[in-house]
């Protein structure tokens, strides 16, 4: 159901294809292998400026991790499949909204760190 | 003695700062009925001041309100439809642990790698996890995560916070309203997690906080995330677990005393606007 989980996720159906084949190969690629791949299994080929800007944009939203690989980059989706991508999303947006979270992710200072370590080793 | 007072002033806060609002949202009426029976120019600077105070103000918190009232539904909205679309069956070690803490049928498992807890809901609070936090907390862990939520389902928490933040947002320009409901907040945590203290043991509460607020790997996901612990919640939470005594963050002096000022201010307009208003009832004006 590509279009359900689109929904969910809100993501649109470039988006989507651009993340199953990713998902698919389960390793970081380059815009220019996503775009083969995606169309490998077209009709009408996509230009490969429509892919980057695809890509580009699902960088923005924090959907995929970019890093430098050579001369260009190559990205990783950030979540395991579309489900995760709307959990984030939700959370992410609305985090502050009437819900109680067990903690809260930050940057955890070497100094609070180490007193929770503190706290494992000694039973009181 | 000091905690007996301390606890009064608690439970006499909520009425009272209640009462001020429909006093201050009573009192911008009026001053709206001012302007319409006087005229725009009111006859002196300090009652047209006073007067302009008193209803922008209401203007700005009654918007303020507004704001955090539809973020919070589009929240609840986006929360259910989480819930529905993704929904996975409760992993077998969270089921066993919501029924042992007898939260049958009120936790449910959506899909997500990452690790989280939440309790979310006004009516009917619902904790939701991740499916995800079955595989990095341990039987004991997850009891643990448990009993804490179980506190703010219980409590009501996810409508305490809303009603803080909505009052907090109703005095956003005074500085010790942000802090009030961060307050709130953080008092809420910390008696979920004695809750949690009194169900699970320390060491199991003091990991679970452990791996759970811990950023993951991916810098991408560590870019989305506020640095550090802005509300110095962690850290209170961690001074309770290491001697039973949470250090709460203080408010600033200067902050205190602003809004204060603040508070003096609109009173005296408030004043003002009443004062008009019984002019023009008897006929003086």
């Amino acid at each position: 159901m590509p279009d359900q989980r689109a929904r969910g996720g809100g993501l649109g159906p470039l988006e989507a294809e651009v993340l199953r084949v990713l998902w698919d190969s389960g390793r970081p690629m380059p815009v220019r292998e996503v775009a083969e791949a995606i169309n490998a299994g077209r009709g009408s080929p996509l230009a490969y400026t429509t892919v980057l800007t695809v890509m580009s944009r699902l960088a923005r939203k924090k959907i995929l991790a970019r890093s430098r690989s050579g001369r260009g980059y190559i990205y990783t989706p950030v979540a395991a499949d579309s489900a995760e991508i709307a959990v984030r999303g939700v959370l992410a947006e609305f985090g502050d909204a009437a819900l109680a979270r067990f903690v809260e992710q930050v940057e955890l200072d070497p100094g609070l760190r180490a007193r929770l370590q503190g706290l494992l080793e000694k039973p009181r | 003695m000091t905690r007996w007072l301390r606890r009064a002033a608690g439970t006499a806060c909520w009425p009272a700062l209640g009462a001020a609002v429909a006093a201050h949202v009573a009192l911008a009426v009026l001053a709206v009925a001012e302007y319409a029976s006087l005229g725009w120019l009111l006859h002196t600077g300090y009652d047209l001041a006073a007067v302009t105070l008193v209803a922008a103000t209401a203007v700005v918190g009654l918007a303020a309100s507004s704001w955090v009232a539809a973020r919070t539904a589009a929240g609840s909205r986006a929360l259910r439809r989480l819930a529905v679309y993704h929904r996975r069956a409760l992993p077998p070690a969270v089921r066993s642990a919501a029924v042992a803490l007898g939260l049958a049928g009120r936790v449910e498992a959506v899909a997500a790698g990452e690790p989280f807890a939440v309790t979310c809901g006004l009516a009917r609070p619902r904790i939701l996890v991740s499916d995800g936090l079955a595989e990095a907390l341990s039987p004991a862990e997850l009891g643990a995560v448990l009993a804490h939520e179980r506190s703010h389902l219980t409590h009501r928490d996810p409508a305490r916070l809303l009603a803080a933040r909505l009052l907090a947002a109703y005095g956003c320009y005074l500085p010790a309203a942000s802090w009030m409901a961060d307050r709130v907040a953080l008092n809420r945590e910390l008696a979920a997690d004695r809750a949690a203290l009194a169900q699970a043991g320390r060491g199991e509460l003091a990991s679970a906080l452990l791996k759970l607020a811990a950023l993951p790997a991916c810098p991408a996901v560590a870019a989305a995330r506020p640095a550090g612990d802005p509300a110095g919640s962690l850290e209170a939470r961690v001074a309770q677990l290491e001697h039973g005594r949470p250090a709460r963050p203080r408010l600033a002096m200067s902050r205190a005393l602003a809004t204060a000022g603040g508070l003096a201010v609109l009173a005296a307009a408030g004043l003002c606007c009443a004062g008009l208003a019984a002019a023009i009832q008897g006929g003086m004006l």
